[in-house]
């Protein structure tokens, strides 16, 4: 029978392989050390701070045509270019994110584990310790000091080696967990949102039913798989297989139909304010299921409609109206316009701009409600005037008609001025761009009224038949339960840190001629605790002092203890105090709570 | 009553709520005025005494103007820039007179007034304190809570960057030599410098709920609870920035100066959250979401 072969080190590449498994595991040590330290979760925040600065100085996500009205072409095209008009979409920002994420996981699981925790190594006392005595021998002493503790509700979590550590209140590494892994998933959530929402709008007009589908294939991640599948290596596609398979009509339908669309109108102070919009929309969700039908449900701002997956609201409205012109009581022409659309007239010249249809129910301070009589204000411009031939178009054809300077009997482009028609040209470009001239002023003409007519040059103008639909939108982002969840998770974290009291003791017992003699360092947390009382019982609880505290105060100390600025109080501790021009006391060792605010 | 009978009772109490504002203006001129002789002359009881009750008046007469201006509107007081200025500065010093009761220190209180004080002359100088009815997307109970707690977290920041400053003044006059007027030890210095951060931690959590509170609004009402608006992305970076502050406790070498810089960037980054972007926003004509006022 065959022997099975020995796999030893001999083997010639052996050597190679655990080299590379050597460089692997330092590599990834580095990088797990890396993620847990705080060092970089500064440096990230600080990063993505400065990367947010520069995304509110540049407007965000607007269309191509937007930036370049407002910069011109050549800055739209830098900007763009380097990615600042959607830079919160960019992949580098949402690296620092993933880093982040990781860097939050990855430093809190470790903490929590221990290897990086905090604790409390030393062998000795710091300075600032308040020395207690217990008396006895330093084993009895720990024995009372951990019977004492543990009664009045500390876990001893080391009572051993002449030292003994204790906490009480909530365990700060697990409330550090709570709110770094909250912030964690938000960010999941953030992803998902980027990842799988979509959103739209749907126009309802009286009785019209519109349909709307719970899925879409404008998805973030529609977008990413196809991307992937569009890959060409020479008309090879390797992940076509991957291609996203339309979803359109596999989820539900919602059809909505517009029962009433109710606009409320508040007058204050002689001018009209929006006091609500409100759908009142039938809706009924088929597909996947029994139907359900919403016979009349009232869609409002800041209160939202949710079915299939899918939110609905109330986001604008579209108005419509009939404007007729009348001449010595006869209508002469009629023209249906929008609202806020510009229109123009047969009967008379000039564009007419209309502002919104106010219609619908007023409120009134200290007045019974009432209907808005329809009206829209509107403004008239005239006419622009014909525009001259541009100067350039004259010059540039001079410059051409000339061949030669000599030649050139107008005087305005000579020998002397200009050496070649080259330059000639381009001094003609620069008289190309006058000033445009400004549009006619707009004149406000008044409201246009159901109720009341407008006289315009003879003519006579009344409003008819206005028409209001509503404009819903929707969104379908999963991402939002898990942000909720991570919010909940992350202010009972921050509360619990924040407010709810948190002591830790760390106890050094040593051998004295006079006995044991414990030296107390407190540690206090929370805003609702009172560390001064707890430790001064503690204190007397263990043997009580053993001469005048020459400890500096913690930092979470009492009130009172604090320095009174200006006041006797503090003139009269003045004597205690260390030499002004000494060094500040020793700060002793790292305090897990006071070092780590957060983490 | 007759509705116009109604009306000129507004009348009334609009104009009362003018004179009120300006008087509560003058109280945080005469409270500065004594916190500057309380610095100068920290044993001269009048100017504790003074500094303490001016400042309490000013604090009692804008209590009257909030209540004033919820009566005219029957709504919070914080819709416009006036509106909302009036609001920070009455929290600001309520939150610093309940330190100044509780840890009984009183340089702070310069700045503190003179913040405040500001505002209020910024309020009632350069903004319109026309009541305007709200807009139908701020008719939501999360209005109150997301600006009100808000407010507050902003009202703790003010006080807290206050005591840094007091906290870099006398370590500066301590570098100087003037420990025997001032009686000043760095040990005594530096708690000033600690008080900042339990005032920072107090104050986070409401930043936070703030910022969380106006996206699950802004979801509410907009349907997106973020937008990248450069309000949002500010008060971001506001929360960015101090989460920062709050790290730099972690290492003894990050306490000291480092931490100081960040305190002060992280105020200017809540002053730009709250008026600075508005400024930006009219000045280069960025759309905004959040300009109200």
């Amino acid at each position: 029978m065959e022997q099975p072969k020995v796999m030893t080190a001999e083997r010639p590449d052996a050597p190679k392989r655990r080299k590379h498994k050597a460089f692997l595991r330092i590599a990834f040590d580095w990088v797990l050390r890396e993620l847990t330290r705080i060092r970089l979760a500064v440096w990230l925040l600080i990063v993505m701070a400065v990367t947010m600065v520069v995304g509110s100085i540049f407007p965000q996500g607007y269309g191509a045509e937007t930036y370049i009205e407002s910069w011109g072409e050549a800055r739209y095209a830098v900007f763009s270019k380097l990615g600042l008009l959607n830079l919160f979409h960019t992949k580098y920002f949402l690296l620092l994110g993933i880093i982040l994420l990781l860097n939050l996981v990855v430093g809190s699981v470790v903490r929590l584990s221990g290897r990086r925790g905090v604790s409390v190594s030393r062998t000795t006392a710091p300075g600032t310790a308040r020395p207690i005595g217990m008396g006895g021998d330093p084993d009895s002493a720990i024995s009372r000091a951990v019977r004492a503790l543990t009664e009045r509700g500390y876990f001893v979590s080391r009572a051993q080696g002449g030292m003994l550590s204790a906490r009480r209140g909530p365990w700060p590494e697990g409330v550090s967990l709570l709110y770094h892994l909250a912030l964690a998933i938000a960010m999941v959530g953030f992803i998902i949102s980027a990842l799988h929402s979509f959103e739209g709008d749907v126009t309802l007009y009286p009785g019209e039913p519109v349909v709307v589908e719970t899925t879409s294939e404008e998805t973030g991640w529609h977008k990413f798989r196809y991307n992937i599948a569009s890959w060409d290596i020479v008309s090879w596609q390797p992940f076509e297989a991957v291609l996203p398979d339309t979803n359109v009509g596999k989820g539900q339908e919602i059809i909505l139909t517009l029962n009433e669309f109710i606009t409320e109108w508040e007058l204050y102070d002689d001018k009209y304010y929006p006091r609500d919009w409100v759908s009142d929309v039938s809706i009924r969700v088929i597909g996947h299921g029994p139907e359900v039908l919403w016979p009349s449900w009232r869609i409002e701002v800041n209160r939202p409609f949710r079915a299939g997956g899918l939110t609905f609201y109330q986001m604008a409205y579209e108005q419509e109206f009939d404007v007729v012109v009348w001449q010595n009581g006869t209508e002469v022409e009629r023209v249906r316009a929008d609202a806020y659309v510009p229109f123009t007239l047969e009967s008379l010249e000039g564009t007419f701009f209309p502002g919104t249809l106010r219609v619908g129910t007023l409120y009134e301070k200290y007045q019974p409600t009432k209907p808005v009589v329809p009206h829209i204000a509107l403004e008239w411009q005239a006419p622009e005037p014909p525009v001259e031939e541009p100067a350039a178009e004259v010059a540039v054809a001079e410059v051409l008609a000339d061949e030669t300077p000599e030649e050139d009997e107008a005087g305005e482009l000579t020998e002397a001025e200009a050496e070649s028609v080259g330059m000639e040209l381009a001094e003609a470009d620069s008289i190309a761009a006058p000033a445009p001239p400004p549009p006619p002023e707009r004149i406000e003409l008044g409201d246009l009224s159901a109720g009341e007519p407008l006289e315009i040059e003879g003519y006579t103008l009344t409003l008819e038949n206005p028409y209001e639909g509503s404009v819903l939108t929707y969104r379908h982002d999963r991402g939002v339960t898990l942000l909720y969840i991570a919010v909940t998770m992350f202010m009972i974290g921050m509360a619990i840190r924040t407010y709810w009291p948190s002591y830790r003791v760390n106890l050094w017992i040593e051998e004295t001629h006079a006995g044991a003699v414990g030296k107390l360092l407190f540690r206090a947390t929370g805003m609702l605790g009172d560390p001064k009382n707890v430790e001064d019982e503690l204190v007397a609880i263990l043997g009580g002092d053993v001469s005048a505290p020459t400890s500096a105060p913690t930092t979470d100390a009492a009130p009172e203890a604090m320095w009174k600025p200006g006041t006797a109080p503090l003139r009269d501790a003045l004597p205690d105090a260390p030499p002004d021009d000494s060094p500040p006391p020793d700060p002793g060792p790292p305090d897990p709570d006071e070092s780590s605010p957060l983490l | 009553m007759d509705p116009s009978a109604l009306m000129s009772r507004d009348a009334g109490l609009f104009a009362a709520e003018r004179v009120v504002f300006w008087m509560a203006a003058a109280a945080y001129g005469v409270a500065l005025v004594f916190y500057i002789a309380h610095i100068i002359r920290p044993s001269w009881k009048i100017s504790r005494t003074g500094a303490t009750v001016s400042l309490l008046s000013a604090a009692a007469l804008q209590t009257v103007v909030i209540i004033l201006r919820v009566v005219l509107k029957g709504a919070p007081p914080f819709q416009s820039l006036y509106e909302s200025l009036g609001w920070f500065a009455w929290m600001t010093v309520v939150a610093y007179l309940i330190i100044e009761w509780r840890r009984d220190v009183r340089i702070p209180g310069f700045f503190v007034s003179l913040i405040a004080g500001g505002a209020v002359l910024y309020a009632l100088l350069g903004q319109n304190p026309e009541i305007k009815p709200l807009f139908p997307a701020l008719q939501s109970t999360w209005f109150f809570w997301h600006v009100a707690i808000a407010f507050g977290s902003y009202a703790i920041f003010v006080v807290a960057f206050a005591v840094e400053i007091s906290y870099l003044i006398q370590l500066g006059l301590w570098k100087l030599g003037a420990k025997v007027d001032y009686g000043l030890t760095r040990e005594n210095i530096e708690r000033f410098h600690r008080s900042v951060h339990q005032l920072v931690l107090f104050g986070f959590p409401m930043l936070t709920f703030g910022i969380v509170s106006g996206a699950a609004w802004a979801n509410e009402a907009w349907g997106v609870y973020w937008q990248w608006d450069p309000k949002e992305t500010w008060s971001l970076i506001t929360w960015f920035v101090f989460a920062l502050y709050l790290h730099t406790r972690v290492r003894p070498t990050w306490r000291g100066a480092p931490s100081t810089v960040i305190m002060i960037v992280a105020f200017l980054c809540m002053v730009t959250t709250f008026i600075g972007v508005s400024w930006l926003a009219k000045l280069f004509g960025l759309p905004s979401l959040h300009l109200y006022g």
